[in-house]
């Protein structure tokens, strides 16, 4: 019994310090985690179009998307434009609230050399 | 027990996070993902050239296409494919990745000249054109390349034409073909550029495409 306190008493020290070590690497900040649903409306259903216009040194300048719903006007179209590993274009719109026609031609910026392309993204919030 | 105690009191508990809030919004979100290239080599449906002097003069059955800036005796070359004849079709959502006329030289070229492409503003027809009745051409010059003095027969020139190209598959701009000029008309006893015709046994015209859909 004299021989194990000794080796005992160190084991809860060590016990101790290992945790003091532990915690403070811990954040201890106080809040709250909520999780939850919430439906996200989507405005088009059945696909855009594009059509390119490029210019004389090959590069894509403008892009006409059309097929937009009509549900989707007041909303904001941003159109992106990759070469598969990352953005090599793109360009926003504000989709009029009144007299909304379906189609929007967007600027893009930079504007890509045509054989870049190889995906487009077209992505619009709201309305 | 102390050991005990102490861990209770510093120890980690259960975790904790500052608020998270997820604010949510009408999304509609869409991805086109293009294939690979397709090429297409067209050869022209259409060649002509007028001739100023000539005015009156159809050449569509020619086997050779002349440009000249002589002052006199200018000459212009027209020429059309028919890009629906592609297979497969070009949708009208491609993408041009390139698009070149290929033209070949018929004769020793004796002046380098540069000779510029536009397109053509209102039909025309082979067997018809002329230098009264020719087509208006865009005030832009699509493309424009130098032909060097001393080019062979069978030198082949090439004009970039992606962006007509373009605008013609996605309907901007009506398919007229172009006009073939040279840069600087009016010159005296200008030299005259020779290429081959549809018409001809070899070096035909051609325009290669390239496109994604």
């Amino acid at each position: 019994m004299t021989v194990l306190r000794p080796l005992a008493i160190g084991a809860i020290v060590a016990t101790v310090v290992a945790g003091v070590a532990f915690a403070t690497s811990i954040p201890t900040t106080v809040g709250t985690l909520g999780a939850g649903t919430a439906a996200v409306n989507a405005c088009d259903s059945d696909g855009l179009t594009y059509r390119y216009a490029v210019d004389t040194s090959g590069k894509i300048t403008t892009v006409t998307v059309g097929s937009i719903a009509l549900a989707c006007a007041g909303g904001t179209l941003r159109l992106t434009l990759t070469n598969g590993t990352a953005s090599v274009g793109s360009g926003s719109i504000a989709l009029p609230s009144s007299g909304f026609s379906g189609s929007v031609s967007i600027a893009l910026s930079p504007a890509p050399a045509s054989d870049q392309v190889t995906a487009a993204y077209a992505v619009i919030e709201g309305p | 027990m102390i050991a005990v105690a102490l861990l209770h009191a510093i120890a980690p508990g259960p975790a904790t996070a500052a608020v998270l809030t997820v604010t949510s919004a009408d999304l509609t979100a869409y991805a086109k993902t293009y294939g690979t290239p397709a090429t297409c080599t067209l050869s022209a449906t259409a060649d002509s050239y007028v001739n100023k002097v000539l005015s009156g003069t159809n050449f569509g059955t020619a086997t050779t296409l002349l440009v000249s800036p002589d002052s006199t005796t200018t000459e212009r070359t027209f020429i059309r494919f028919d890009l629906a004849s592609c297979a497969p079709a070009i949708p009208a959502g491609a993408i041009i990745q390139s698009a070149s006329l290929r033209l070949t030289v018929a004769l020793l070229i004796t002046a380098t000249r540069t000779v510029e492409l536009r397109s053509a503003l209102a039909s025309w027809t082979e067997t018809g054109v002329t230098w009264t009745n020719q087509p208006a051409a865009a005030s832009a010059v699509t493309a424009s390349t130098s032909v060097l003095a001393g080019s062979t027969a069978g030198t082949v020139v090439t004009w970039t034409a992606t962006s007509d190209v373009q605008a013609f598959v996605t309907g901007a701009s009506s398919n007229l073909g172009w006009r073939l000029s040279d840069s600087a008309e009016g010159v005296v006893l200008g030299p005259i550029l020779t290429l081959s015709s549809r018409e001809a046994s070899s070096g035909q015209p051609q325009l290669v495409v390239t496109y994604v859909s």
